[in-house]
């Protein structure tokens, strides 16, 4: 049997023995964003400006990650808003380090790969960069966003009598773990997958100054950094909205 | 308003600015010949066509460059550079840039831009933005946790080559428990929270991965594809799993961090909980992030593997072929981390369950 399948087969048992239907509901989620994901690539392919598909694709797949993840609409709406806003000027923000930066296409370090494959494609690499740091930090955006609009909700609801004072010790308390161990996510994530190139640098001999200068290293190290502003973005944002939320419901 | 601005953007930016500007200037501190492109001249070629029909231009780059550094500082090349204009592989030079070189003989050869300024003013700007919207004691400890780890990371690599990769497995997941360890430490600091968050992990990634490797091996890896890992320099299935390691535990430590987070901030609300309220709290935060997490590394995965299937699909091959090159190994790994995210639900719910609940009793 294909162990990718079995693996697959495990997990979606796991899935809906932990979270029932919402399991089901987030396997669903996920299979349209691998779709949105795969539809997004064609339509680049096919020559459609990288930057548009991106901009469209990413709300769109933000959309399935936040309201097929959660039912409770008060929770899904403010981590929508707050990522739409954060996807916003992460965008930005690639487009700018993708000038500075030029993170664009393969390395050296890829020959291998690229044997026999044509390299006059006719598709704008540069545009693909951006594609790669945004997408890449897309998920970590909804994700801070949710968790702590979660964590906070949680706790307001264990507690109605709540005052403004507990909440934003609250806040800041779950903001600050959130973001820790968000941010540790993507560092790790970074460390894990870049440990190959890292020890090749090492193994071929590579100067210092080529390692901190090499397209691919620094490539991923822009996405991670963006990652993370996305992240403390997002949390500082949302707490913000929930913040105001509360106060609003304290009125009534 | 004006101070919020001020405090909060306006200085991380400013600072930001100041560190492009200044390692943009640094061209004293490489050994190797770094020079600035003065002036260029770009000559296209007319259009041409692959043989899957793909149109692209060709072009031809003269680069005179001033060299900034080395003892010929101020002496003038001449470089040229060919590029295509979808810059799959190279890239088209601009006015102004910064590139270091290779001397070759009596004269150079380009080896790539240099973007240690744009990277280290991002660096700046994360961390200014991050000691202004965050209590100033939380950021320094979180950025002298995540510099601690990098330094543990430099010693693992060090101890492998050392070692010539002979215990490469063994020496990386020393390196997850020490990270866990150690970052848990600091976002938590030396408390109960932290130490239930430890084991929690730590018994999650236990297992995930024994429940990966009997699957494995049960299946003979039928339909994994190691030999297209990239960059290997050792035994690429068993390189596969160091990387998952460090990377899969993160993200277990993220959910199993979030969850604790929550159920301890019930328990500072000193609400009367059972044992079971504080498994049900926290199946419950669990299941609002087990779809946001596995969407995170869905997408750090999709988006790595955009360039090369974009490539592929540009060179006349269907998705299942770049389901055996570009993907495989990213949905593995993705598989496995999302398995190690869901059962970190149960895992640390029921872990917190257990010992919140005898706590309060």
């Amino acid at each position: 049997m294909n162990s990718l399948l079995l693996l697959l087969i495990i997990l979606v048992i796991l899935m809906l023995l932990v979270s029932k239907k919402e399991g089901l509901r987030n396997l669903f989620g996920l299979f349209i964003n691998l779709l949105l994901v795969f539809l997004m690539i064609s339509l680049m392919s096919w020559g459609f400006n990288a930057i548009i598909v991106l901009a469209v694709s990413a709300v769109l797949i933000l959309a399935v990650a936040i309201f097929m993840s959660a039912e409770d609409n008060e929770t899904t709406n403010i981590a929508f808003k707050t990522s739409l806003i954060v996807l916003a000027s992460l965008l930005l923000l690639a487009m700018l380090l993708q000038h500075f930066g030029q993170f664009q296409g393969f390395a050296i370090e890829d020959t291998e790969e690229l044997e026999e494959l044509s390299l006059a494609v006719g598709i704008n690499f540069s545009n693909l960069a951006i594609v790669v740091m945004v997408i890449s930090s897309l998920g970590a955006v909804a994700e801070a966003a949710m968790a702590l609009v979660a964590s906070l909700g949680e706790v307001v609801e264990q507690d109605g009598k709540m005052s403004l004072a507990d909440f934003q010790s609250q806040r800041q308390t779950i903001s600050t773990q959130i973001l820790g161990t968000a941010i540790n996510t993507l560092f790790f994530g970074l460390l894990g997958s870049s440990v190959g190139l890292i020890l090749w640098f090492v193994r071929l001999n590579y100067h210092l100054s080529e390692i901190l200068n090499s397209k691919l290293l620094m490539a991923d190290l822009a996405s991670m950094l963006l990652g993370m502003l996305g992240i403390l973005f997002a949390i500082v944002l949302a707490g913000y909205f929930v913040e105001n939320e509360f106060k609003k419901n304290a009125k009534v | 308003m004006i101070r919020f601005w001020l405090k909060k953007f306006i200085i991380p930016i400013a600072v930001a600015l100041a560190v492009f500007v200044i390692a943009d200037h640094d061209a004293w501190l490489y050994k190797e010949p770094v020079a600035e492109i003065v002036s260029l001249t770009s000559q296209t070629k007319p259009a041409h066509t692959d043989d899957y029909g793909n149109r692209d231009q060709q072009v031809n780059q003269t680069l005179e460059l001033r060299l900034l550094n080395t003892p010929q500082k101020g002496k003038e090349v001449s470089l040229p550079n060919t590029v295509m204009k979808s810059q799959v592989t190279g890239q088209i030079y601009r006015q102004g840039q910064k590139i270091l070189l290779r001397q070759t003989g009596s004269g150079f050869q380009i080896i790539g831009q240099k973007r240690d300024a744009v990277m280290l003013a991002l660096l700046t700007l994360f961390i200014g933005l991050l000691i202004a919207f965050v209590r100033f004691r939380s950021s320094a400890l979180l950025l002298l946790s995540l510099g601690l780890n990098l330094l543990y990371f430099i010693g693992a690599i060090a101890l492998d080559i050392q070692l010539a990769s002979s215990l490469a497995i063994l020496i990386f997941s020393l390196l997850g428990v020490l990270f866990v360890a150690s970052s848990l430490a600091f976002v938590l600091g030396l408390s109960r929270q932290m130490l239930y968050s430890f084991f929690a992990t730590i018994l999650t990634c236990l297992l995930t991965f024994g429940l990966a490797a009997g699957v494995l091996a049960l299946t003979g890896n039928n339909g994994v594809h190691f030999e297209y890992l990239n960059y290997v320099t050792q035994n690429p299935s068993e390189f596969f799993f160091v990387g998952a390691i460090i990377s899969v535990l993160g993200a277990i430590m993220d959910g199993t961090g979030d969850i604790m987070a929550g159920l301890f901030g019930m328990e500072r609300q000193a609400l009367d909980f059972s044992r079971l309220d504080y498994f049900k709290s926290g199946l419950s935060i669990g299941q609002e992030i087990i779809g946001t997490l596995t969407n995170i590394l869905f997408m750090i995965f999709m988006a790595e593997t955009i360039p090369l299937s974009v490539l592929l699909l540009k060179n006349g091959n269907d998705w299942s072929y770049i389901g055996t090159v570009a993907l495989n190994l990213g949905l593995l790994q993705t598989l496995i981390s999302a398995i190690g995210i869901v059962l970190a639900v149960p895992v640390t719910a029921g872990l917190a369950s257990l010992l919140l609940g005898r706590a309060r009793a």
